[in-house]
């Protein structure tokens, strides 16, 4: 598994899948009341601790993506690094330009952009309604925050596993 | 108890788990303790499922473990980790695959690279490898990496460096403006001096293990051309180089 790869799995699978979205479930859980526990420490402990971590290691990502995955890489390695000038001159932006249109690179890492924007937006959101939160009074305004972040976080976590093998070469 | 060798499945996705104890079960022989979320069970002989009693549980000794990363927080458990550990082997797994190992496994742990959704995640052949190992114990001289299911595949280079000089002949085709470089690659050359340069003469039997099964005919017959050991006709290079991008395609999205 290539360096990528690697973290965009810890991303997906670790942070988003196995911490964020459960931690945004067991929120609704304890605004709902189901689970007893202070609504904005716990938010702060699990959700707002975890998207911390898990924000600038997407940016990071998205912006990775084209270097580190181009196959232009593999005219730096064998057996391809053995072509002549002659080939070099053209093949591997061929090559490049043949596989950002292919699988529509940019545009992946543009929707994982906005995916991750939407994510962090919707935590501030809830973050800044559950300091105002008073367990007394409705709670429709945070349960919907907190339900926002849920879809948002599930919509990210999906793109993130779009990609496979498919992205490889 | 019975005299089989005993394996314990962790893992709190229901039909996954179900599927990985019949296959350990049915097909691999063994005993099988399983752990969802909250109480370990086995099969009785009549083949329904039973909780553990305390006594029975301090009594299991697993030849191996099936670990579902997801899960790891049960290894705080008391319970769980004294029977995790009580295994000879812990193998981990997920269900979008393992890149490596992670702090809070226990040390000498392994890991499944692939996604592991159920039974069909791999062949009988690599779970039975799994299972063997598993029953050699510490004895047992295989290594861990040599099986299958616990081995990191590497990127079969060749494979896609030939899949490339497809991608650049069948571009080069479509070009209106013929370059002199373009030109060069409908020679036999433009495709030998890198891979040739790499390889030697071993450039066929390279793919072929790269492939894993029996090669295509098309990819076959242009491996062959590229290392000199068949011709091509000039009008057949096209449809030959067409068709191994094609079988290239496949098997390096596997």
């Amino acid at each position: 598994m290539s360096d990528w790869n690697e973290l965009r799995a810890r991303l997906s699978h670790d942070l988003i899948k196995n911490r964020l979205i459960p931690a945004t479930s067991r929120m609704i859980k304890v605004v709902n009341g189901s689970v007893l526990a202070d609504p904005l420490e716990t938010f702060d402990t699990t959700v707002t601790v975890v998207w911390a971590e898990t924000n600038p290691s997407l940016k990071l990502l998205f912006e990775c993506c084209e270097p580190d995955l181009t196959p232009r890489n593999y005219f730096a390695v064998e057996p391809l690094v053995h072509c002549p000038p002659s080939t070099m001159e053209w093949l591997p932006d061929l090559i490049h330009e043949l596989w950002v249109e292919r699988h529509d690179v940019r545009g992946w890492c543009k929707s994982g952009c906005a995916l991750a924007e939407g994510v962090d937006t919707a935590v501030q959101s809830a973050s800044e309604l559950l300091k105002r939160y008073d367990a007394d009074e409705d709670k429709t305004d945070v349960l919907g925050a907190l339900l926002r972040l849920q879809e948002a976080a599930i919509g990210l976590s999906t793109h993130l596993s779009l990609v496979g093998n498919r992205f490889m070469i | 108890m019975t005299g089989k060798g005993q394996v314990l499945i962790i893992d709190s996705t229901g039909n996954r788990r179900k599927e990985l104890r019949e296959l350990w079960s049915n097909v691999l022989g063994y005993e099988v303790v399983t752990y969802g979320d909250s109480e370990f069970s086995s099969l009785s002989s009549s083949g329904r499922s039973e909780i553990l009693a305390a006594d029975a549980l301090s009594k299991i000794q697993p030849l191996g473990c099936l670990f579902h990363h997801g899960d790891i927080a049960q290894y705080k458990e008391l319970e769980v980790k004294k029977v995790v550990d009580s295994s000879q082997r812990v193998v981990m797994f997920s269900g979008v695959g393992l890149s490596g190992p992670k702090p809070e496994w226990g040390k000498n742990w392994l890991w499944i690279p692939r996604a592991i959704t159920g039974r069909g995640s791999a062949s009988d052949r690599e779970w039975r490898q799994l299972a063997d190992w598993f029953k050699a114990g510490t004895a047992g001289t295989a290594n861990a990496r040599s099986l299958e299911l616990l081995s990191v595949k590497k990127r079969p280079q060749f494979l896609i460096a030939i899949y490339i000089l497809c991608q650049g002949f069948l571009a080069a085709e479509g070009m209106r403006v013929k370059t002199t470089a373009v030109g060069q690659t409908r020679t036999r050359e433009w495709w030998s001096v890198p891979l040739l340069k790499s390889a030697g003469p071993t450039l066929v039997n390279t793919v072929r293990q790269e492939w894993g099964e029996a090669v295509p005919d098309p990819v076959l017959r242009l491996v062959r051309w590229i290392a000199g050991e068949s011709d091509i006709e000039d009008s057949e290079l096209s449809k030959t180089v067409t068709d191994a991008k094609k079988e290239l395609e496949c098997r390096i999205a596997k």
